[in-house]
């Protein structure tokens, strides 16, 4: 009987209308720091947003870092995923532990053998994306950041470049260079059919990089007038995008 | 059965009102708002709270009739995006007596390492979610094409480097993508009826990002505006 009557009083009173679903276009995302020291693997969406990012305790997750509000699940609500985007890229400047210098983007990333580009570039080249819902297998992409690109980004039309008048630095030194995954949408990696996640199905995403740990970022040079080297910030990046279906209000 | 009142605005309305509301027309429409990004970094800027004609707001800065709604139009939703506009972006202090501070004379500098790399948008109407959009001016570019910059990689500051120093010879140039697919598309679309409340805003909850190219950006002579485009339909009853 009790049935009967939650479903009348629900119908009545209640405040969200079961018998109409709504679809909204709308992302799942999770933005988590690389652990500067290195690690072979980065989980994602298992820190709910006001938690602390296991790479950096110290740091909170906002919504700038995720909309997830509970542990490995999207909560009450189904989630058609259509698209699965990364995201590889240092963190903004004033968010670095250190500050990089007032000539960065004029000397731009250094391509000084070994720098924080050139390993940010080995990170973007490797690993193996895993996604599983209700521990089930469903994704296993190898190199994600190369085969589902974020589709977003930024127009890069020059980037300064500089020399020194340093006699004994060579011209390779002074060279600068920008890597980053493909920022055209057309290019994001597309889910057909699309996958439905029902309500509280518990989801396991992880980019594992089994032929060895990420490079550290703990002592990397950023620009050639970086003479010290500095801990970088690093931030991984995976975004479901889909449609959010809820029921009407 | 409606009441009698209501009967008779509705025969008085066919009759004498200069309005039809048995017919709509549909037009492709964009509604904009822009406001100042301060230098110093803010944590919340909300969109489409003025109108133009108030105190330092223009047609430039918005086309809203109305704080917080479309007023007397229905608007059918089809993409959002972000711009980013500087009135003057010249890079004339790109110069070797600003050698030790050539980042904040350079907008590039912003979207390499700034605000640009960051944010949330939040889209709601009523008091419900819509839109909740991670590294909003890269996710939700402009419609338009930005300016294309280019340069002639002829700014070498010295013919002859002074050892120990930088050199510069070539000025970064980077914008927001200019591809009509990299828009962000409202699919299905949203309907927002006349009158509907509804609130934009781009914030920073990590912390607030100052604007890095602080030589060129100033608050009240050269504000760096950024925007939020609503592009879709205006539905309006014909006249």
């Amino acid at each position: 009987m009790s049935p009967e009557i939650l479903d009348s009083l629900q119908k009545r009173f209640g405040s969200a209308d079961f018998s109409r679903y709504q679809v909204v276009r709308g992302q799942k995302y999770d933005f988590c720091r690389l652990l500067v020291a290195g690690t072979n693997s980065v989980s994602f969406f298992s820190n709910p947003i006001g938690s602390a990012d296991p790479a950096s305790t110290g740091i909170f997750k906002t919504l700038e870092q995720t909309n997830l509000v509970k542990n490995a699940s999207f909560g009450q609500e189904y989630f058609a995923l259509t698209q699965i985007r990364t995201y590889i890229n240092f963190v903004p400047q004033v968010r670095q532990s250190f500050t990089p210098g007032s000539n960065f983007v004029s000397r731009g990333y250094t391509a000084l053998a070994d720098s924080a580009m050139e390993r940010l570039q080995t990170v973007m080249n490797t690993g193996v994306l895993e996604i599983k819902f209700a521990q089930k297998l469903y994704y296993q992409i190898a190199r994600p950041f190369i085969q589902c690109p974020p589709g977003f980004g930024i127009d890069v039309q020059s980037l300064a470049s500089s020399r020194t008048g340093n006699a004994a630095e060579t011209q390779v030194s002074d060279t600068n260079w920008l890597v980053r995954p493909d920022y055209r949408a057309a290019s994001v990696y597309n889910i057909d059919p699309i996958q439905i996640i029902e309500p509280e199905i518990q989801i396991q995403a992880a980019i594992n990089f089994p032929n060895g740990n990420t490079p550290s970022f703990s002592d990397v040079t950023l620009t050639t007038g970086n003479s010290a080297t500095n801990s970088t910030s690093v931030e991984l990046g995976l975004i479901f995008d889909g449609y959010v279906i809820r029921p009407s209000q | 059965m409606g009441f009698q009142s209501e009967s008779i605005i509705s025969a008085a309305s066919q009759k004498f009102g200069v309005i039809d509301y048995s017919r709509w027309q549909a037009i492709r429409w964009q509604w904009y708002s822009y406001v100042t990004y301060p230098t110093a970094g803010v944590g919340e800027l909300n969109f489409f709270g003025q109108v133009a004609g108030q105190a330092g707001v223009t047609l430039q800065d918005t086309n809203l009739p109305k704080a917080g709604s479309f007023g007397q139009t229905h608007f059918q939703l089809k993409s959002i995006s972000t711009d980013i506009q500087l009135g003057n972006n010249n890079v004339d202090g790109f110069t070797l007596a600003n050698q030790a501070t050539l980042d904040t004379f350079a907008l590039a500098s912003d979207f390499l390492n700034g605000f640009v790399q960051a944010g949330v948008l939040e889209f709601s109407v009523g008091a419900r979610p819509f839109a909740t959009i991670p590294k909003p001016f890269m996710y939700a570019p402009p419609p338009g094409s930005p300016n294309d910059y280019n340069n002639s990689y002829a700014n070498q500051i010295t013919a002859v480097p002074t050892t120990g120093t930088s050199q510069v010879v070539g000025l970064p140039w980077i914008t927001q993508t200019k591809l009509r697919n990299n828009v962000y598309f409202v699919d299905p679309n949203i309907l927002i009826e006349a009158e509907q409340q509804f609130n934009v805003k781009i914030s920073y909850p990590s912390g607030a990002i100052p604007v890095i190219a602080s030589g060129i950006v100033n608050d009240s002579t050269n504000p760096l505006k950024i925007g939020v485009i609503f592009d879709g339909l205006l539905l309006r009853p014909v006249q």
